[in-house]
């Protein structure tokens, strides 16, 4: 009987198994890859780390710190390892592994889930026309293009404009496009302004604000796209459309927590950050189940997403210790201008402090993030600025919630 | 000589606003947009040189990828990237390769390196 199985070698799982592996716990990690590091290997761009270790490195370096702290602590490590099932019985964990020598049983006291997020695809946004060959995710072209060398197409057409659309656009042009276009339905990038700057604008790729695709063109292969402007409210003005010539399509239409396999194990999921709801300890409403990185909400850096591997790892000892009284079970919600909030519950009185993380509604700057119940504030913090594609953290106070059965989290 | 400024537009990255700059460059540049001291700090930065790490990959020989991730050890002028992506094109390396190798002493004529970013173990 092992004390942990960590799934899935990303960086949060390689964060949260080394640090249980150096607290003393039996730990074994499981990956389905044939290696660790997960997405950070195909992000080969700078600044990964400035919030960490303050030095600005690429996704492979910052995924190499983690792959030897793991060897450095003990940590037993299987990849080609697909977890098939996790059931629980008693007060333990069945796990059902296929690896290439066959089909392996492990037995664990926890669970900590680190299997990240997947891209949406062109089948959960509405777009019209053929299904060419020639579309592609973001995700797959980083993929193609970083580890494989292999361009999608001459002239491509990214819809989206986030971090991931941007950086793709990045790599395209330097490895030598013929031609870029990159649409989004905003007014301006979604994702950070560093990214903006330094991916897009740094090069003079051409971009188009509150236009999307609506149709892609055809028949065994992209030929082309009809593209639409849209309103302030995404829907399309009729009379703008427009047919555009290219032989790919790139989609950057967002990320999704992979938390289908929690929901089998009878996890409750949040609907605002479709990742499992979580306490303080990111332990989800299953006993001794926990989950980090990607698959609780999306993190917009990689240091935030190790964050909450320590937090976790901290929250696996109490429960291996069964120091982890629960008797709180406080919600806390997004209230106004606050689109997701995690932790979902606090449960436990040990610590002053624990990190909240939310994502906000609107753009402001100064605001106040206040800490609610009722008609009453029990907290207020300050920030610089704030925008919707910035997740943000405050740290706040335990005692101050003492009492209450729901707060909510608003930003004014 | 001209005595034309220089004008340039840029994005601060300094907090998640994102003002937008306009740079006046002669001798002195003038940050203009910009909403507190960081951004004219930075402004001025942009101003007098920006420079960019450069990511991108090289072929590699009998390794687990086709592909080996390289970056210019620091950052180089902006308006050299396009050296930089010429003189890494074509090279081809043999695995097995070690994180921080140097893969080009001088990379474009930048007198930086460019290094490779991950260990890839050599495949029979």
């Amino acid at each position: 009987m092992k004390d942990v199985v960590v799934i899935g070698g990303g960086p949060s799982g390689l964060a949260t198994a080394s640090e249980l592996g150096k607290r003393g716990y039996q730990v074994i990690l499981l990956e389905r890859n044939d290696e660790l590091g997960g997405l950070l290997q195909q992000c080969i761009h700078d600044g990964f780390g400035t919030i960490l270790f303050g030095e600005s490195m690429s996704g492979p370096e910052f995924a190499d710190i983690f792959i030897s702290r793991v060897r450095d602590e003990g940590v037993e490590i299987k990849l080609k390892a697909y977890v098939k099932s996790v059931k629980k019985k008693g007060g333990h964990f069945n796990i059902t592994t296929v690896t290439p020598k066959g089909i392996e049983e492990l037995k664990s006291k926890s669970v900590v889930y680190a299997i990240g997020c997947r891209e949406r695809n062109q089948f959960e946004i509405k777009i019209g026309g053929t299904r060419p060959s020639g579309i592609y995710t973001a995700g797959t072209v980083q993929r193609l293009v970083n580890l494989y060398g292999i361009l999608p197409g001459k002239d491509v057409v990214i819809l989206g404009g986030g971090d991931v659309g941007m950086i793709v656009a990045r790599h395209l042009f330097l490895e030598g496009v013929n031609s870029i276009l990159m649409v989004y339905p905003e007014e301006f990038f979604s994702g950070l302004p560093r990214n903006a700057q330094q991916c897009i604008l740094d090069f003079d790729i051409p971009y188009r604000p509150r236009t999307i695709v609506r149709s892609i063109l055809g028949d065994k292969k992209v030929k082309g796209v009809e593209l639409i402007e849209v309103d302030e409210d995404w829907q399309p003005i009729k009379g703008t459309e427009e047919r555009y010539s290219c032989d790919s399509v790139i989609l950057s239409v967002g990320l999704i927590p992979y938390s289908e396999k929690l929901e089998d194990l009878g996890a409750k999921i949040d609907e605002n950050t479709s990742g499992p709801m979580v306490n303080e300890y990111f332990e989800t409403t299953v006993d001794g189940v926990f989950s980090v990185g990607n698959l609780i909400q999306i993190f917009d850096y990689v240091d935030d997403a190790v964050k909450t591997s320590f937090i976790a790892a901290e929250g696996v000892e109490r429960y291996l210790e069964k120091e982890d009284e629960k008797n709180l079970g406080i919600k806390l919600k997004p209230g106004d201008n606050v689109r997701t909030v995690t932790p979902q519950r606090i449960d436990q009185t040990t610590d002053e402090k624990f990190s909240a993380f939310f994502r906000p509604e609107i753009e402001k700057e100064n605001p106040k993030v206040e800490i609610v119940s009722g008609d009453d504030v029990l907290e207020r913090h300050v920030k610089r600025y704030v925008r919707p594609s910035m997740l943000e953290e405050i740290s706040v106070s335990k005692d101050i919630l003492l009492g209450e059965n729901e707060v909510f989290i608003d930003v004014r | 000589m001209s005595d034309e400024l220089e004008e340039r537009e840029t994005l601060c990255i300094r907090c998640p606003k994102g003002c937008r700059l306009a740079l006046k460059i002669d001798e002195e540049v003038i940050v203009e947009g910009n909403q507190c001291k960081i951004g004219e700090d930075y402004g001025k930065q942009e101003g007098r040189e920006p420079k960019r790490i450069v990511p991108t990959t090289v072929k590699i020989k009998d390794a687990k990828w086709p592909r080996l991730p390289v970056r210019t050890e620091e950052s180089i002028s902006l308006d050299k990237i396009k050296d930089v992506m010429g003189s890494v094109e074509g090279v081809v390396v043999e695995a097995p390769i070690e994180k921080g190798e140097i893969i080009i002493k001088d990379v474009g004529g930048t007198s930086v390196p460019i290094i490779a970013e991950r260990d890839m173990e050599k495949i029979r």
